[in-house]
């Protein structure tokens, strides 16, 4: 079921109604948000967990644990 | 007393400088050559190309650090390298050519081959700052796109409508990842300044799938999926309205218009008012020569000028490449006295799958080693090096990309509070499917997101990797 926070946030292109199709305008290569509906967007919540500041605060935490995690095991193995 | 040459003051030739000199003795000489007489932190290029930094920001002069550090700094070009020497002497040595033309031999006990990349700009006609596109590799080229960048918002407020391409110029190219923050940051750059509307912007790759990065992509854990990269940079644009165009390999760029091929084949344009396209790279151009003098260049190097190490150059399909084809120590087959490290070695094929087009164009990004892997060859050849002078009868270190994890951010708009970036790690850089048959890589160590962290940490890294770079107190603790 859709929540109001599983649409696109404001201001996302929005496909062309009657658009469900790969298929790109004859002789482009070009993809737009009109010829590629099939791609995965973002939550408005998740939109707005990637700048709400204490959770991003969390992350930079677990980011920076899962950086140094690699870091020192490189190190370790020279 | 012995020593050490190190040709090239980039991520990698600086860092195997630096520890070279840190763990030699004092009766030791350590010798860098470079044409530049700046350091660049080529990451925040990207930010100097949409404004936001000053190439004095990205930049600073090499000679006085590497005098207090005691360091020997020669700005010239190299040349040739001799590694059995002349008729007059045994002694090996390189030839350095300076800015004036004067030429002088430079003797070295052991060779560090890190020049980096030649920007192959003439790979493509109408390529580059000399062209019809502009350019972030080096802060010169950035300085540039920024100025073109403030002429077109101009003409935007002015109510014209502006079209943007920037990706890679020709279908060879790698560094996808530093043209992807590009376009991000300028989409980012565009919102900022209130002009976003009157802009269409572009992506145009050699990848096969968006999210590939010439790392053949990678697999995420998330939402209780793995699943693939590509699915996380087509999100990203079209929740950013940026149009793509993938498996391309630009063949022109003309004022206003590229050309292009695309796998199947067909020939195809795209015009713009602005094309940030990055080059293709190749090596320097070094020669080599026996004592008799006999051109021995192919001995050492490949055709596409990069050097020769301990990889398994064996020409093979894509379904026989192993991580074990990737070298260990990078020291040279030929001179066990000359490593190569950085973009200056030669990897024994790409990572991405390579596909051909029915015209025979080849359109397949060419594995990155950039960044963090060059930092960390630099420092395992360097430390290989030492103990080799100290009496180790071969390299000590190795650091193969099949078995280097990366952690690396992507910018994707700079702003301290609405700002954010790609923080991803993979593990290992090159896909290992002896070890980790289903993806190759160790999914426990493969991660990535996109937020406001990723830019605190981009900002992090960048005052700290140049304080690294201008060796201050406690460099060496500043992980590479």
């Amino acid at each position: 079921m859709t929540t109001p926070n599983d649409d696109p946030p404001a201001g996302t292109p929005a496909p062309p109604a009657g658009a469900r199709t790969r298929a790109r305008p004859a002789g482009s290569a070009l993809v737009t948000s009109q010829t590629a509906p099939y791609v995965t967007r973002p939550t408005r919540w998740t939109v707005f967990l990637r700048t709400f500041v204490p959770w991003q605060l969390w992350r930079f935490a677990r980011i920076n644990a899962k950086m140094f995690g690699i870091i020192f095991r490189d190190r370790a193995r020279h | 007393m012995s020593r050490v040459v190190i040709l090239g003051a980039g991520i990698s030739g600086h860092t195997a400088a630096a520890f070279a000199r840190k763990w030699l003795g004092p009766g030791d000489t350590v010798t860098v050559v470079s044409p530049d007489d700046s350091y660049n932190w080529i990451p925040s290029n990207i930010w100097v190309g949409v404004g936001l930094m000053r190439p004095r920001q990205v930049r600073f002069p090499l000679a006085p650090v590497y005098e207090r550090a005691g360091i020997d700094f020669k700005q010239a070009w190299a040349r040739e390298i001799h590694p059995e020497g002349d008729s007059a002497s045994t002694d090996p040595y390189v030839t350095i050519e300076t800015a004036s033309g004067a030429r002088e031999n430079v003797r070295y006990d052991f060779l560090i081959n890190a020049t980096g990349p030649r920007l192959r700009f003439d790979k493509t006609a109408g390529l580059g700052p000399d062209g019809n596109s502009v350019s972030v590799c080096t802060a010169e080229h950035a300085v540039g796109a920024s100025a073109a960048l403030d002429e077109s918002v101009e003409r935007m407020r002015r109510g014209e409508r502006q079209r943007f391409i920037v990706g890679t110029g020709h279908g060879t190219c790698t560094c996808e990842g530093a043209a992807f923050e590009y376009i991000v940051n300028l989409e980012f750059e565009l919102r900022a300044r209130k002009v976003r509307d009157k802009a269409d912007i572009v992506w145009v790759t050699n990848e096969y799938e968006l999210g590939d990065f010439g790392m053949g992509g990678m697999h995420l854990r998330r939402g209780g999926y793995i699943v693939p990269s590509n699915l996380f940079t087509e999100s990203l644009f079209a929740e950013r309205g940026i149009n793509w165009i993938t498996r391309a390999h630009v063949s022109a760029v003309e004022p206003g218009q590229i050309q292009y091929e695309t796998l199947d084949g067909a020939q195809r344009e795209q015009e713009f008012d602005f094309a940030m396209l990055l080059p293709p790279f190749s090596g320097v151009g070094l020669k080599a020569y026996d004592r008799a003098g006999t051109d021995i260049t192919a001995k050492l190097f490949l055709p596409n000028e990069f050097m020769r190490v301990d990889a398994d150059y064996e020409a093979k399909p894509y379904e026989q490449w192993t991580a074990k084809d990737w070298p260990r120590t990078y020291q040279s087959p030929a001179y066990p006295n000359i490593f190569a490290a950085g973009i200056a070695f030669a990897p024994p094929h790409a990572i991405s799958e390579q596909h051909v087009s029915p015209n025979g164009t080849v359109i397949a990004p060419a594995p990155p080693r950039t960044g963090m892997p060059s930092a960390e060859i630099g420092k395992a050849v360097a430390h290989s090096v030492v103990d080799m002078i100290r009496g180790a009868a071969a390299p000590t270190q190795s650091a193969s990309m099949a078995e280097m994890g990366a952690a690396c951010v992507a910018s994707a708009g700079a702003n301290l509070f609405t700002g954010t970036a790609a923080s991803m790690t993979v593990y290992p850089i090159v896909p290992d499917y002896d070890r980790y048959p289903l993806y190759g890589r160790d999914m426990d160590r493969t991660f990535g997101e996109i937020g406001l962290a990723g830019h605190w940490i981009k900002i992090a890294l960048h005052h700290m990797f140049l304080y690294k770079a201008k060796l201050r107190p406690g460099w060496a603790l500043i992980p590479e």
